[in-house]
């Protein structure tokens, strides 16, 4: 199935193909193409390509339009019923006095912090469990990673409250880590699909590599550190991407674990849902959620061919 | 496979029909789960009536916010019934568009 695959023969032909269907072409299309290469059958081509095209961009880029040009627009513009297409008198000022009001430079190193202490947690960890899992093999090792991709059927949001309630009271220790960076680096580790991606890939390295190696004498960290890690840098970089997007783009859990406290250690989308409540403007709400989504959008666009990768390694393809 | 398939009449949709039955189960378990829209457009409220009111808005609630006191109990077992509500639509909806080999 070459729906999603874009690694297929097949599907890379059509997407380089010129747009006049061949007569003989072996794509599957719900149309066959005698009808197609018709005259009526072109124009109405075109003219289904052009339709779907045109609402799927609007689709699309219509909401981030309205996200980056209502923050320019002034207080009584920007709440006005119906909204106007474009700002009529544009405030650029918007920007800044956003970014001062929302101390959007404290929200903004708060994300980072976590997002890159969440990665490098799952770094470490998810890395060397998958490793261990893949190619050490320790007894019951089978059961352990039936038991994580049984994790992956249960519903995010059902574990929200029992997280809560281990990280308010850590068993044992019996240590309160909300309100702390860890209760969002320790959970993010927790992270079967993650390990699962990087087995399924540490599975593909074939064992001679590993064996040569011991022969020579390497330890089994040595093994991981210089052979499996080095040959394993797409997977990484798609784990990293998935890691980082986790964190920026989650709301409930930051809200419940480093919500109300001063100085602030909310997360950007907290922060500004914060503000939101409070007596800011909306012109300045927009332009704060427009500056706290352009980190994502360039870090999408740098990384589009990993990302989608990333996607298309992630089991959905036929 | 073109030519298999006009040779036999049928159009390329059921090839597609594996894929496309298992997209729109993901969607619907990821909608099931919905909190973000709701909370963050009704600040936190559920809307007029509760009209916009979802699983895990009610599961936040009884933690955090109905009757004064953390309802972990009240809040995890909600949690769990709407695992299994999620458990059974799901194997309800494979069972119902299984492929049926005559």
């Amino acid at each position: 199935m070459a729906v999603l695959s874009t690694a297929s023969p097949r599907a890379s032909d059509t997407a380089g193909a010129p747009r006049r269907r061949p007569t003989t072409g072996s794509t599957r299309t719900l149309i066959s193409s005698a009808q197609l290469n018709r005259r009526s059958g072109k124009i109405a081509y075109r003219i289904v390509l052009t339709v779907v095209i045109v609402a799927f961009t609007l689709a699309f880029i219509g909401p981030l339009y309205f996200l980056f040009s209502d923050g320019l627009k002034s207080t009584q513009e920007a709440i006005a019923t119906p909204p106007t297409l474009y700002p009529h008198h544009v405030y650029p000022s918007t920007y800044v006095q956003a970014w001062d009001r929302l101390d959007m430079a404290r929200l903004l190193w708060n994300t980072l912090y976590y997002a890159f202490g969440a990665l490098a947690f799952q770094l470490v960890f998810d890395v060397t469990a998958a490793y261990a899992l893949s190619k050490l093999r320790p007894f019951l090792g089978n059961a352990i990673l039936f038991l994580m991709l049984a994790t992956l059927m249960i519903p995010a949001t059902v574990l929200v409250i029992p997280q809560y309630v281990t990280m308010a009271a850590e068993p044992i220790v019996h240590w309160n880590l909300i309100g702390s960076p860890w209760a969002i680096w320790l959970p993010s580790v927790a992270n079967a699909f993650n390990i699962f991606l990087l087995k399924r890939f540490f599975d593909s390295i074939p064992t001679d590599y590993i064996d040569a190696a011991q022969i020579d004498g390497a330890s089994r960290i040595r093994i991981l550190w210089r052979i499996v890690l080095p040959m394993s840098r797409p997977i990484i970089g798609v784990v990293s991407i998935f890691g980082l997007v986790a964190v920026w783009k989650d709301f409930l859990w930051p809200l419940l674990a480093e919500y109300g406290y001063t100085p602030t250690r909310e997360t950007l989308n907290v922060g500004i849902w914060q503000a939101s409540n409070g007596a800011t403007t909306q012109n300045l709400i927009i332009a704060a959620s427009a500056m706290a989504a352009i980190p994502t959008i360039v870090f999408f666009l740098i990384f589009q061919r990993n990302i989608m990768a990333g996607l298309t390694s992630g089991g959905i393809r036929g | 496979m073109r030519a298999c398939s006009s040779a036999s009449g049928t159009s390329p949709i059921p090839q597609t029909r594996l894929i496309l039955i298992l997209l729109l189960m993901l969607q619907i378990v990821a909608t099931m789960q919905m909190f973000v829209e709701s909370w963050v457009l009704t600040n936190g409220g559920g809307g007029v009536g509760d009209n916009t009111e979802s699983v895990v808005m009610l599961i936040y609630q009884y933690a955090f916010e109905l009757s004064g006191s953390s309802n972990y109990n009240s809040a995890s077992a909600l949690g769990v019934i709407l695992m299994l509500v999620l458990a059974v639509f799901s194997g309800g909806f494979l069972w119902v568009t299984r492929e049926r080999r005559a």
